[in-house]
């Protein structure tokens, strides 16, 4: 096998896993134009990576849904965190001005249909 | 994190059979990922570096529960186990049907095809992750294409 032939055997891969950067599929495109082992290489890589990914299967429901369970929940981070606990507190503060807004905002609409 | 949960589990489907180690060994990998995200260099891209804690948590399982040598030897770089293991391939590709053949292939040769095919992982990746010279990688997947040759084209999938 030709130098030129094992590096586009490398670059198949690469076409394969959608992983080439533009230079290197031309490259690729025009030496499988002028080389017919190259190309029966691109196919048989090509029907190899179809039987491995029929391997791959879909995650069950539960292992999905317990995936992340290790990891601490955040509530619990801000109960532990005396600062994130300060701040959360000082979150409910933020709404006041708009409860205010919304109030004054209902009360002008009453005062039309007085 | 979640598109890429499909590979690691998948990743760790096909190194360990029991639903429930399979589970536990996902979540131990994502509380990992989850911790290290803050010392996380972007040396590598982030799909390589949790591909490659998902193998050190599949690592310790085997170290754990079976006192298992084949990441050991995966990581050792002689190259005379490699091919060795090559020479086990020659014999299980002369069976006809080639997803049997699939199947009876050495973990190492699975787990390269898997992090070639399904990890999308280049060459360079692979080495990064599993220690083991890119060179020797190539020769490895090249040798591999070339036994399993005949068959897919005999086969015409």
């Amino acid at each position: 096998m030709e130098d030129k032939c094992q590096h586009m055997r490398d670059l198949i891969i690469d076409y394969v896993n959608t992983n080439i950067d533009e230079s290197d599929k031309i490259q690729l495109v025009n030496h499988l134009s002028i080389c017919p082992e190259c190309r029966k290489e691109l196919a048989m890589t090509l029907k190899l990576n179809m039987l491995i990914s029929s391997t791959m299967s879909d995650v069950p429901k539960a292992i999905m849904e317990s995936a992340f369970s290790l990891i601490p929940r955040t509530d619990e981070t801000i109960a532990t965190d005396p600062v994130a606990k300060l701040k959360s507190s000082l979150d409910a503060l933020k709404v006041i001005p708009y409860a205010l807004s919304a109030t004054k905002k209902s009360i002008k609409l009453a005062l039309q249909f007085i | 994190m979640n598109p890429y949960i499909k590979v690691l589990y998948n990743y760790i489907h096909s190194n360990i059979s029991n639903t429930e180690d399979i589970q536990d060994i996902l979540q131990e990998t994502i509380l990992a990922v989850w911790q290290g995200l803050k010392g996380f260099k972007r040396n590598s891209t982030f799909k390589t570096w949790i591909i490659g804690i998902t193998r050190r948590k599949i690592a310790d399982f085997y170290r754990r529960y079976y006192n298992n040598e084949y990441f050991g030897t995966l990581e050792s770089k002689d190259i005379q186990n490699i091919s060795s293991s090559l020479d086990e391939i020659g014999n299980v590709i002369n069976s006809i049907d080639i997803e049997k053949s699939l199947a009876t292939l050495s973990l190492k040769d699975k787990e390269l095809l898997f992090l070639i095919f399904n990890a999308q992982l280049s060459y360079g990746e692979i080495a990064e992750i599993t220690g083991i010279p890119k060179g020797t990688i190539k020769s490895r997947m090249y040798y591999l294409k070339d036994k399993l040759r005949p068959l897919l084209e005999e086969r015409g999938v």
